[in-house]
């Protein structure tokens, strides 16, 4: 809280006039002037050297703790104000940066009364805010320097070398009683090369003194917190292991369709999958690489392709190794003299793996475009009827040996894994494989941090492909443990004991369950660690225990009060219909931003309240809007399943359901409520809301 | 210890500004290493500027895993425009520049880089506009397709990075004009500005050059550049974004609306006459693009040999096929315009049915190859990389896909073959780890 003589520093940037000329900065002075409170200050270019300079000397001089820029988006130079003035002493929580470019003078050029309206009301706001921000505790974060690695295949070896290498203590669990998993066969029947890397990877982790291994071993249970988990062992070590970051390298295997009745898998001695033919073309197999059953060799051979996968009664993914694997097999039959066919629905060989495909087909290896409907042993032959696409026609086909290509799938036991872990608790049932935090850019992290996801765990990869994300997940897991600044700022959510109800209504629907309870004193307790400041559990605390940092109900009731007071206040001619909007900061935000830097116009009755995540909007939020005068309160998120909490957005949207029921019983339309998704790309979106909001009201008022 | 080396992890290259260039220079950034980050284009972004959405997630291209240095909170991803990389304090950026000269030394590079003038501060551009408000000269802007036109001073894109107006030498005045010079408050313009030599020596270089897409000019089967209603994947893409050319809406140059596109795959891959390779790629974003065409209640046609959408990328099958997108397998032998009903055709025969069609169509969508980029010979040439046939890196099976022949060298993204996001994320990172591994190890506390 400020002291009582504590005055505030406001500094209008007027951007070179651009926020000038159309935000009447005089009008704005006048007006703050009249606060004793306050320091006004006007300058041109805050942002580069000049301004960074003009800004510290009159703090310094004015002794000033708490500052706000009125300037451009704080999305392009908070970073660098808050470093700036971090050298003069100032917290970085006593700076606000007011949005008065992107969103206010760019999208509003033909309503410069109204928008200089807007300015105040939001540095108003701004004011209340920064006039009772906390300073944010900083916590150092020591996570032990030690992981354990789930699974001992090449994934696993690749990630425990890359962190062995920058001083990481490294434990490997492996289930069966030898580690290097699928691929020691693969690569000794790929080639020399292939296996030679093979054998260098084994012996660098085998020789590594940083790296233990437990063979014949499965995880027990986990418990502790990020950075310091204890995890026991099942296995030949029955051992507790203390360690900092856990990554799972458990990897995939091939589908086993006996329940695929047509394929006559497990029933006829020569049907098999592709994992049964690896084993017979294994040099070191128990045919010294050559493809015989009881004793003899096969004339024909038929690949039978996506067996159980792009099929809705199993996978509906695509398995994506198969055409790979069933050409690069059918091309060394080929060498041992064997016929080969592959039935297929379309051959996927990316990029340079097309060499194959024409490879084999110049030896000779037939394409067959079909669906395989029925296998059937005959005498002395398998006969196959194969469904012709082109003409719909069925024709039966005799071979010797069938290679199924199952699907790839995630390995058994991993749903355990995953409760263990208390990772993707929301996993999509189609696809059992781990789920990646974010899929387009972190394929390496689980929803839960601390925990990390490495190689064909996550999807089918080939070789190169799990050696690279090996070393990819390693790098985060390196950066986790190592980079110790991340964890620090402590903007967490924090309960008071004394309001706290036991509900345990937080404890439910945190979506990192950061929150615990204590039982014994009947309270929830937050796990500093875990909470990234998403405000779901202040939202939903129905006695306002708990709160988020600097997001505080009391932050934002004044800040709404603030915004529309000042607006009614001010615009004492021409009262217009006000909207309050509740903006995510990430990509709602974004779009908002973008509308202005594309200078798309909408009309400036918007006021802005921004808040990290939707999720922390609550009932009492939106009553107060209506309270203090908001005609429609919207609501603007990132889009369903791209939530940057994981699922703000979700709870958001029950609360905003729920609080359409509360207005209709109190006489106030619903549809003066609404959530709007966007993307930070799309911010035309933006302005339909806007435009869908201010419809409503001109119609609602026409019914009233 | 050699003495241009400063004490501390060795100085990192990066070349190219893209996706991959941006996520390395990040990463390795908040790990304490300097990091120069060179783009040859005035601002950074690569073909994420101009392709709106990326699969697999269907949300903004324009999208950068957070710094864990400059963002201690508040979500995993930023959007292009406030990544914060140009606060970072690791990181130095030299957009117009190109490496143009080096000389390996023992455990480093000396480079020499060539930086053409932007002719504006960037450490003054407020991107107040008032330049391009006085600029007299016009010109089609090749960023819109040349639909619409920018002038001679003007901001290379809307989330340009760094924050700065450029000017366009080929068609600007100089001082026979020189008005944006007196109307720029901060000084920021300065027209007499050359080009720039700058040497510096590093531990590590990263090619993250990325990709092009095949002109396919030269197969006049299609009409590519002959016809107007021929585009590319990558220009459909500029026209599907809400801030193209055409506000996401498919349009005819008319103004009249679009009622059939037909996409044909594989044009200039898996042919042996330019590229014998599979462009990876370009089945899901062509599957991609047609939900997006099929929101605007057009006919999707799908000319294709196989449609390759590896693991979950099938979904973008599924729903098309539920979407009423017609996939027709077959070869395409030409397209044809009548010259006097100035409709298009697309004359493809249908291996299913074994039907001949000529399907008319408003709109030809080809899917080029994605062939390596410009420059990359010229770089491999000064480096000593080898490469495939194709101007990309070959990589064992049996490694990482990060490594070239040259030690300290290394390759991610698309420079290296053609790829998708989410594996160019994890080559760069993987990057980031093997560079690592090279310094001596961390010591653990806070890094500077």
């Amino acid at each position: 809280m400020t002291s009582e003589n504590q005055r505030i520093g406001v500094f209008l940037c007027s951007c070179a006039s651009k926020i000038s000329e159309t935000v009447d900065y005089n009008a704005i002075i006048d007006y703050l002037s009249k606060n004793e409170d306050l320091l006004v200050e006007q300058h041109d270019t805050a942002c580069l050297s000049n301004g960074l300079e003009f800004l510290k000397e009159s703090i310094r001089k004015n002794d000033l703790e708490r500052v706000i820029i009125a300037a451009c988006t704080p999305k392009l130079f908070e970073t660098r104000f808050k470093t700036e003035l971090q050298q003069i002493g100032i917290s970085p929580d006593f700076v606000e940066i007011t949005n008065l470019r992107e969103q206010c003078a760019l999208p509003h050029k033909q309503w410069p009364k109204e928008a200089t309206t807007k300015a105040i009301a939001q540095i108003n706001a701004a004011i209340q805010k920064v006039s009772l921000a906390s300073s944010v505790e900083k916590k150092m974060f020591s996570p032990l320097e030690s992981v354990l690695i789930i699974g001992g295949g090449i994934g696993g070896l690749q990630a425990a070398l890359d962190l062995a290498s920058n001083g990481i203590e490294v434990s490997i669990i492996e289930r069966s009683p030898e580690i290097g998993g699928r691929v020691r066969k693969i690569t000794r029947i790929r080639g020399e090369e292939d296996y030679k890397a093979f054998q260098e990877l084994l012996e660098s982790v085998t020789a590594s003194p940083q790296i233990k291994i437990f063979t014949s071993s499965e995880v027990k249970s986990v418990a502790g917190v990020p950075g310091n988990y204890k995890v026991s062992i099942d296995g030949i070590n029955t051992d507790v292991l203390n360690v900092g970051a856990i990554l799972v390298a458990t990897g995939m295997e091939e589908f086993k369709p006996f329940s695929l009745k047509e394929f006559g898998y497990g029933l006829y001695q020569k049907v098999l999958i592709q994992s049964d033919l690896v084993n017979l073309l294994d040099p070191e197999g128990p045919t010294n690489g050559k493809v015989l059953i009881n004793g003899e060799q096969p004339k024909k051979v038929l690949f039978i392709q996506c067996v159980g996968s792009r099929d809705s009664r199993f996978n509906e993914y695509c398995s994506k190794l198969c055409c790979y694997s069933s050409i690069k097999n059918a091309i060394l039959l080929r060498e041992q003299g064997i016929d080969a066919a592959i039935s297929f629905i379309d051959i996927r060989t990316p990029y340079a793996y097309e060499d194959y495909y024409e490879q084999a087909r110049k030896l000779g290896v037939q394409f067959l475009h079909g669906r395989v409907s029925n296998i059937e042993q005959a005498a002395n032959h398998l006969s196959v009827e194969l469904e012709n696409s082109f003409t719909g026609e069925i024709i039966t086909l005799d071979t010797d040996l069938v290679v199924l290509s199952s699907a790839m799938v995630v390995r058994a036991g991993t749903e355990d894994l995953k409760e263990q872990l208390g990772i993707n608790r929301e996993s999509s049932q189609k696809r059992n494989f781990f789920h990646p935090l974010y899929r387009k850019i972190k394929t390496s992290e689980s929803d839960s941090k601390g925990i990390f996801l490495c190689g064909s765990a996550v999807e089918p990869m080939f070789i190169k492909e799990t050696l690279t994300h090996a070393s990819a997940t390693a790098f985060k897991a390196l950066k986790y443990l190592k980079y110790t600044i991340f964890q620090a700022d402590l903007l967490v959510s924090k309960i008071e004991e004394e309001a706290c109800d036991g509900c345990k209504a937080c404890v439910e629907l945190c979506p990192f369950e950061a929150i615990d309870f204590d039982e014994a004193k009947d309270l929830a307790v937050i796990n500093d660690l875990k909470c990234e400041g998403c405000g779901v559990c202040t939202a939903i605390c129905p006695t306002g225990a708990a709160q988020l940092t600097n997001y505080e109900r009391d932050i934002l009731f004044r800040q709404i009060e603030a915004l529309l007071s000042t607006k009614k206040a001010l615009e004492v001619d021409i009262p217009s219909k006000t909207i309050l909007a509740f903006v995510c900061t990430e990509c709602a935000y974004g779009s908002v931003d973008l509308a202005g830097i594309n200078n798309l116009q909408y009309p400036p009755n918007v006021l802005v309240v921004s808040v990290p995540c939707i999720g922390r909007i609550s009932l009492l939020n939106i009553l107060k809007a209506f309270v203090e005068g908001a005609d429609a309160v919207m609501l603007a998120s990132c889009p369903e399943e791209r939530c940057q909490y994981l699922r703000g957005n979700t709870i958001a949207s029950l609360v905003v359901d729920f609080t359409k029921n509360i207005l209709n019983e109190i006489g106030i339309d619903e549809n003066r409520v609404e959530l709007f998704s966007m993307t930070s790309s799309e911010p035309n979106k933006f302005i339909d809301a806007v435009r869908e909001m201010n419809k409503r009201l001109n119609y609602l008022i026409a019914e009233t | 210890m050699n003495e241009h080396v400063t004490s501390g992890p060795p100085p990192v290259l990066v070349i190219g500004g893209g996706i991959a260039g941006i996520h390395v220079a990040l990463e390795l950034g908040d790990f304490g290493s300097p990091v120069c980050l060179i783009e040859k284009a005035p601002t950074l972004g690569g073909k994420a500027l101009q392709l709106f959405r990326f699969f697999p997630t269907d949300d903004c291209a324009l999208c950068v895993s957070s710094s864990d240095r400059l963002f201690s909170r508040g979500g995993f991803r930023k959007c292009f425009y406030r990544c914060g990389i140009t606060e970072h304090p690791n990181i130095e950026l030299l957009t117009q520049t190109q490496l143009v000269a080096v000389e390996k030394l023992k455990s480093e590079f000396k480079v020499s880089l060539e930086r053409q003038p932007r002719f504006v501060d960037v450490k003054k551009c407020i991107m107040c506009d008032k330049c391009a408000d006085v600029c007299p000269v016009k010109v089609p802007n090749p960023t819109n397709l040349n639909l619409d036109t920018r002038k001679a001073i003007y901001l290379p894109a809307s989330q340009a990075i760094p924050y700065s107006y450029i000017i366009d030498p080929n068609t600007c005045l100089f001082e026979e004009c020189a008005k944006c010079v007196e109307v720029c408050p901060t000084n920021a313009i300065d027209i007499t500005e050359e080009r720039e030599t700058i040497e510096k020596t590093f531990g590590s270089i990263v090619i993250a050059t990325g990709f092009e897409e095949f002109d396919p000019s030269p197969l006049k089967e299609y009409g590519y550049g002959m016809f107007d209603e021929v585009i590319t994947q990558l220009q459909l893409a500029r026209m599907l974004d809400p801030q193209g050319p055409t506000k996401g809406k498919l349009l005819k140059k008319d103004g009249a609306p679009i009622k059939t596109v037909t996409m044909l795959q594989c044009v200039g891959s898996r042919d042996k006459r330019l590229n014998s390779y599979c462009s990876s790629l370009c089945c899901t974003y062509a599957l991609k693009h047609s939900l997006l065409i099929r929101e605007q209640e057009i006919d999707v046609n799908i000319a294709y040999m196989d449609i390759r959408t590896p693991f979950i990328y099938e979904d973008y099958f599924s729903r098309a096929r539920d979407d009423g997108v017609k996939f027709i397998k077959g070869r395409v032998s030409h397209i044809e315009k009548d010259p006097v009903t100035q409709k298009v055709y697309v004359h493809v025969s249908d291996i299913q049915t074994e039907e001949i069609m000529d399907l008319e169509t408003d709109l030809v969508v080809l899917s080029a190859a994605l062939v390596s980029s410009k420059g990359i010979k010229k770089l491999a040439e000064m480096l000593g990389l080898e490469l495939d046939d194709y101007g990309f890196f070959p990589t064992p099976g049996a490694k990482e896909s990060i490594y070239t022949n040259i030690e300290n060298v290394y390759v991610c993204g698309a420079a290296q073959e053609p790829k998708d996001i989410p594996s160019t994320i994890e080559q760069a990172n993987a990057v980031s780890m093997a560079i690592l591994r090279r310094n001596a190890p961390l010591q653990s506390g806070e890094v500077k």
